[in-house]
């Protein structure tokens, strides 16, 4: 029976523990700022058509749009106008626009993607 | 047929006669002129899902009760999930949603919708139901 010495090198393990933290953050957050950038080159021409992205009126809606951190990892993408809700969900009298909930789905299928690249920066 | 347009037609004749709303059942835009309750389906996102060698699509499709009074909506809600929860082609049940072109693999429900929608005369309208997930894949 022979011995044999195992050397555990630790290093790539050790900067996945120490990066990831502040990495997913940004992962997030990179994300997050890449569905701001849909949904506002999203905006239909005028006038909007029933189940598209509301066209430009005032421009309020546009402008009020923003990333906001929650917490680690955590992003909201919110707008800033009372009628935002309204145009994505519908009201009686106004048939849903949606420009939120498309955005989030083009960004859906980058997660993957984007994890693995990080995780391959971090080690 | 484009798999949104096969998607929104079979959710529609599914759900036609099967509840509160009876056969008021609209895709993306409700007649001024609808009575309540009624529902309304939407794409609220997706396309493309790319998984498969073939055509193939991640719907995100959101279906409401619009109702008068909230114990209608909330009913409506409850059985727009009854009738399209875990309801897909490939999920096992006796009487799925189904496409023409497009087979519907799987239905999964996920965020609620609910809220209330001030009107005329301090009254407020009702909306209920949820987003559902649809998994196509051309036949």
């Amino acid at each position: 029976v022979s011995n044999a010495d195992y050397e555990l090198d630790t290093t790539g393990l050790d900067n996945l523990i120490r990066n990831a933290p502040q990495g997913v953050d940004d992962v997030v957050n990179r994300l997050a700022y890449i569905a701001l950038g849909i949904i506002q080159t999203s905006w239909s021409e005028p006038p909007s058509a029933p189940g598209n992205p509301p066209a430009i009126d005032t421009g309020a809606l546009n402008a009020s749009m923003r990333v906001a951190k929650q917490g680690h990892a955590h992003y909201i993408i919110a707008d800033g106008v009372e009628y935002g809700f309204d145009l994505e969900m519908g009201r009686t009298n106004i048939a849903p626009r949606p420009f939120m909930n498309p955005a989030i789905e083009q960004v859906r299928p980058m997660v993957p993607d984007e994890i693995r690249r990080a995780i391959a920066r971090w080690l | 047929m484009i798999p949104w347009d096969d998607a929104s037609k079979a959710i529609r004749a599914h759900l036609s006669n099967q509840g509160v709303w009876g056969n008021r059942v609209h895709v993306t835009q409700a007649p001024v002129s609808s009575k309540r309750p009624y529902v309304q389906i939407f794409l609220a996102g997706g396309g493309a899902a790319n998984i498969v060698k073939q055509k193939d699509a991640s719907l995100l499709i959101a279906v409401k009760v619009i109702a008068d009074s909230l114990s209608e909506s909330l009913v409506g809600a409850g059985q727009i999930s009854d009738l399209l929860d875990d309801n897909g082609e490939q999920e096992g049940g006796a009487n799925p949603v189904t496409g023409v072109d497009f087979e519907i693999s799987n239905i999964s429900e996920g965020l609620t919708i609910s809220y209330a929608e001030p009107v005329e005369n301090a009254r407020s309208v009702y909306h209920g139901g949820a987003q559902y997930r649809l998994r196509l894949e051309v036949r």
